[in-house]
């Protein structure tokens, strides 16, 4: 039996992680080709870093992941609708990555910007439109 | 393909009286799960339409149907 009320609540917690997760990248994002002020500076690299290291972490262990549940838990964390949105997500990221692209080919044309600052920022924009776009899905499946 | 497909899980659930949550617990997934089948937003796998026929003691064909 699973108890379906904390499935839920961990649904929850896992859209809002990935929300979380999605908005951080984001800004990550924006800090690697310089839009945010900070750039370049250690201590805010290293706190951003700090953060990031630690939501992840929070987010694998005790929400996305459900690595300190039950098998039945994981199990049902891990179901078929929970699979599809993350292979749907996956090709929203994929086609996300491919428009960074585009748009960063188009830039360097115009803005001296360094090939590893754009793959960089190219790879974290497409896993936080992965992320959000899982989020968005997950959150209209559960309503009803 | 969704579209051709249709489903009658909402109208067998509410024959016997049963929740989404309800249905969900005896076939091993989450509400979630069951929601997304009802809204016709996610096909389930065969496993998964053979699990619920077994829980409503029908026939798949009984639950799913192609559209013409």
């Amino acid at each position: 039996m699973i108890d379906q009320a904390k499935l839920e609540h961990v649904t929850k917690r896992r859209i809002w992680g990935a929300r979380w997760m999605a908005g951080l990248l984001l800004t990550t994002a924006l800090h690697d080709i310089g839009v945010l002020r900070g750039y370049g500076n250690d201590a805010f690299n290293f706190a951003s870093e700090a953060v990031w290291i630690i939501v992840m972490s929070l987010f694998i262990l005790f929400a996305g992941g459900g690595l300190v549940r039950t098998a039945a838990m994981r199990a049902a964390l891990y179901d078929e609708s929970t699979i599809e949105h993350a292979r749907r997500s996956l090709a929203f990221g994929f086609w996300a990555a491919l428009l960074a692209c585009g748009v960063s080919w188009a830039l360097s044309s115009y803005v001296p910007i360094g090939g590893p600052v754009v793959a960089r920022a190219v790879m974290t924009y497409s896993v936080a439109m992965a992320l959000a776009h899982f989020a968005t899905l997950e959150a209209k499946a559960l309503k009803e | 393909m969704s579209e051709a497909l249709i489903v009658r899980l909402r109208d067998a659930r509410a024959e016997r009286g049963w929740t989404q949550a309800e249905l969900a617990d005896r076939i091993g997934v989450s509400r979630k799960t069951i929601n997304t089948i009802e809204n016709g937003v996610f096909i389930p796998s065969t496993v998964l339409a053979l699990k619920l026929a077994k829980a409503f003691e029908t026939d798949v064909e009984a639950l799913f149907a192609l559209g013409d």
